[in-house]
């Protein structure tokens, strides 16, 4: 019980201080940086670290979180919406650097084929398992949404139980979803609000194990002052667009980058190096926060983006 | 309760078998064909426990049966008893959901309490509730410290520990089925004064088995700890711990109708962390935590006016959690344990029906009732649902040593009441509707 108290205490915190008007109004330090930094406070190295057993607990309810996010989204990769299609993106980073981790990992040819096959047995499972459970309505209510919850808690057992990574099989479970029953998820739009609170509980999560070691925080840094400089580059050199907005709304990460790094430190595949991605990638997406409230600070802060502001 | 509010067709009955099937189909494929190291994990298990408690609870819709007799035969089937799929170490670990059922098995209760329901028929429901307390309670205590004598493993406890373990398993016998009474109205749609006095009775009399349950629990952990009853500071203390806990259901009952008129967003989010903070902090404060949430549901519904935002949201959530705390409670059954006891379950089983019989038959003929309560008025208090197996859930967590006895004496009693229960209220209500008629 004392777990899950505190996952729920410290999740109604980040989500209490994540809808105060003035940061949501801000889009600056949002609620990702409140519940990334809430949960560092509480890392094995912050000032109130958690023991290893109750983290072990909180992480149960983070993997759940994690095959959500990911069965949704591919809910939306299927349904070919224009912004799934730039999310795209962390599925090839996340795909490669699983890839480059068996191959460090020394796994022979037979093993990476049947961790790369596993994921699609299980996501087709489920899928069958959903069209049979959830009748073909229109719409959902309540108790579907919660049964179709009912169903990534079961994926997540899989998935734990055969030593897979969840991303692979939350993305396959939700594209066969997407493909056989159209847009019945995405059109839902309190399935699509639980996103929000599942990302934020899963940032949380990521805080407990980020390190704060100086040269983790120092590459964190570099590399979103690299990448800030990057979308600079594509947005005024390539794009030819002068406009504030859409520069500003690149500097923020994907969040699905957490997920996938957290699902990485959670594996059988977590050590030193597992550490060291998902920390980096928790600093740069604070430093990239930081990087989008200076900016907003010098051009029009306090008062919401508006079109057509010039950089 | 079948995780969507569509109706259950033979074909979506079928269906949910076949992914039953499915999932048990491949779990033996990657066990025995791919003979891979499965890690049977409690999320597993919990997802597991959802997909069969769907599937079963369909099945006994269709069979006219109630789906919480589905949740429990498809929690006993999986767990430790049967099949394995669920051990039980994970049944333990499921638990944690009972927090969040139990929360809303008694907010919803208190949501039912109205004060009009009180002040109109005051007189009926106490004398009721009196009734029932004295009548059952003692004759079901009775009949099991008589039956328990006889009894291979029950009979070699000492009879100071066998009378206060009496005293909780009859005060749970006393306890009623708000849930399945007001499915069955829901389904015959017929309003009469049975109707009227089962609602009123399920919930008035539920609060007093809370009570005195407390009470029942104090006694006989006292007495498994070699402790000579409860002392006047024990009861003082007891008083004290039932005091605190109304004013802590006041004040909780507050918070929520606060939050839903002035918030009034992520209600279903914002019900899941009050329940499992409250009980949380009860566990902490040692309040009696059915009390705080049914005083919670009171105070929302007589003295603000969003009850009706909270009844939606705990019917909705109580959709899928249900089945987890119903097929855990069922995983939690050991069966075996009652192949020397089924004697003193059937006993149990028909001295409670005659000891309801009994006592609705004394209060109507001293209150000279109308004719439909005199004959058929026993007839909705035979049912048992989600209070009970709480309690007996409270039970096994609090009683040291046979607490899990005690568990499973009362699971296996309210597991019969459930079945035939429904089914004896809805006979009871086309009779008396007859009967009026005529």
């Amino acid at each position: 019980m004392n777990a899950l108290v505190i996952l729920l205490g410290l999740f109604l915190v980040s989500w209490i201080v994540a809808n105060f008007s003035f940061l949501a109004r801000a889009r600056s330090v949002t609620y990702l940086t409140v519940a990334l930094l809430t949960g560092v406070v509480f890392s094995s190295e912050g000032p109130l670290p958690l023991l290893p057993s109750l983290l072990s607990s909180l992480t149960i309810a983070a993997r759940v979180g994690i095959v959500w996010l990911f069965f949704m989204f591919g809910n939306y990769v299927v349904q070919n919406k224009l912004w799934a299609k730039r999310r795209l993106l962390p599925i090839f980073i996340l795909v490669s650097v699983v890839l480059v981790f068996w191959t460090y990992q020394g796994l022979d040819e037979l093993e990476m084929s049947a961790n790369l096959a596993y994921p699609l047995l299980v996501g087709t499972i489920m899928a069958l398992v959903y069209h049979f459970i959830i009748p073909a309505t229109g719409s959902f209510d309540t108790p579907a949404r919660l049964t179709i919850a009912g169903l990534s808690v079961l994926c997540t057992g899989w998935a734990v139980g055969l030593k897979i990574l969840e991303p692979l099989v939350g993305v396959v479970f939700g594209m066969l979803i997407g493909a056989t029953r159209f847009d019945q998820v995405v059109k839902d739009k309190p399935l699509r609000r639980t996103e929000r609170a599942v990302t934020v509980a899963i940032a949380l999560c990521c805080g407990f194990f980020v390190s704060l070691n100086l040269w983790t925080v120092a590459v964190g840094i570099l590399f979103a002052i690299f990448r800030v400089a990057l979308v600079y580059l594509e947005v005024r050199l390539i794009k030819k667009n002068k406009k504030l907005n859409l520069f500003l709304s690149r500097i923020q990460m994907n969040p699905l980058i957490l997920s996938a790094c957290l699902a990485l430190q959670m594996s059988p595949f977590k050590g030193e190096s597992t550490v060291l991605l998902l920390s980096s990638a928790v600093w740069s997406f604070i430093a990239s926060e930081v990087v989008l409230f200076g900016l907003l600070l010098v051009s029009e802060f306090p008062r919401p983006l508006r079109e057509g502001s010039k950089i | 309760m079948s995780g969507s509010h569509q109706p259950i067709s033979l074909k979506l009955v079928f269906e949910s078998a076949l992914a039953l099937a499915l999932v048990l189909g491949a779990l033996m494929f990657f066990e025995n064909v791919l003979t891979l190291d499965f890690h049977r994990t409690t999320l597993f298990g919990l997802g597991f426990i959802i997909v069969s408690g769907l599937a079963a609870g369909r099945f006994g819709s269709i069979l006219g049966l109630p789906s919480l007799t589905g949740y429990l035969f498809a929690g006993l089937i999986c767990g430790p008893t049967f099949l394995h799929i669920v051990s039980e170490d994970q049944v333990n670990k499921l638990k944690l959901i009972n927090g969040l059922a139990l929360a809303l098995i008694a907010m919803q209760a208190g949501c039912e309490f109205t004060k009009e329901m009180l002040f109109s028929n005051f007189k009926l429901l106490l004398a009721a509730s009196v009734s029932h307390l004295v009548v059952i309670g003692i004759g079901m205590a009775g009949i099991f410290f008589a039956a328990a004598s006889y009894l291979p493993g029950l009979n070699e406890i000492a009879a100071g520990v066998l009378l206060p373990l009496a005293f909780v398993i009859s005060i749970v016998g006393v306890s009623k089925s708000p849930a399945a009474v007001m499915a069955i109205l829901g389904e015959t749609k017929i309003k009469n004064r049975l109707s009227e006095h089962a609602i009123g009775m399920v919930v008035f009399l539920d609060v007093f088995v809370i009570i005195v349950f407390a009470v029942a629990l104090a006694y006989a952990r006292s007495a498994v700890q070699g402790l000579s009853g409860i002392s006047l500071h024990q009861m003082s203390e007891l008083i004290g711990e039932l005091v605190a806990s109304i004013a802590a259901g006041t004040f909780f009952g507050l918070f929520i109708s606060m939050y839903f008129w002035l918030i009034d967003r992520e209600r279903t989010l914002f019900l899941i962390l009050i329940s499992f903070g409250v009980t949380a902090l009860c566990s902490y404060l040692h309040y009696e935590t059915l009390l705080v949430f049914v005083v919670a549901g009171f105070t929302v519904t007589n003295f603000s006016q969003q009850a009706e935002k909270m009844i939606s949201v705990i019917e909705s959530l109580s959709s899928v959690v249900m089945i987890v705390f119903f097929a855990t409670a069922g995983a939690s059954l050991h069966v075996m344990d009652l192949i020397d006891t089924w004697q003193l379950v059937a006993i149990l089983f028909l001295g409670r029906l005659g000891l309801t019989w009994l006592s609705e038959k004394i209060v109507h003929t001293s209150l000279n009732s109308p004719a439909e309560l005199k004959a058929y008025g026993y007839t909705p208090f035979l049912s048992q649902a989600g209070l009970s197996i709480g309690l007996a859930v409270i039970a096994y967590d609090r009683i040291p040593t046979y607490g899990s006895q005690v568990a499973t004496i009362i699971i296996s009693v309210v597991t019969l009441n459930e079945i035939f229960g429904p089914l004896l209220f809805k006979w009871g209500l086309q009779k008396s509707a007859n009967l009026q008629r005529s």
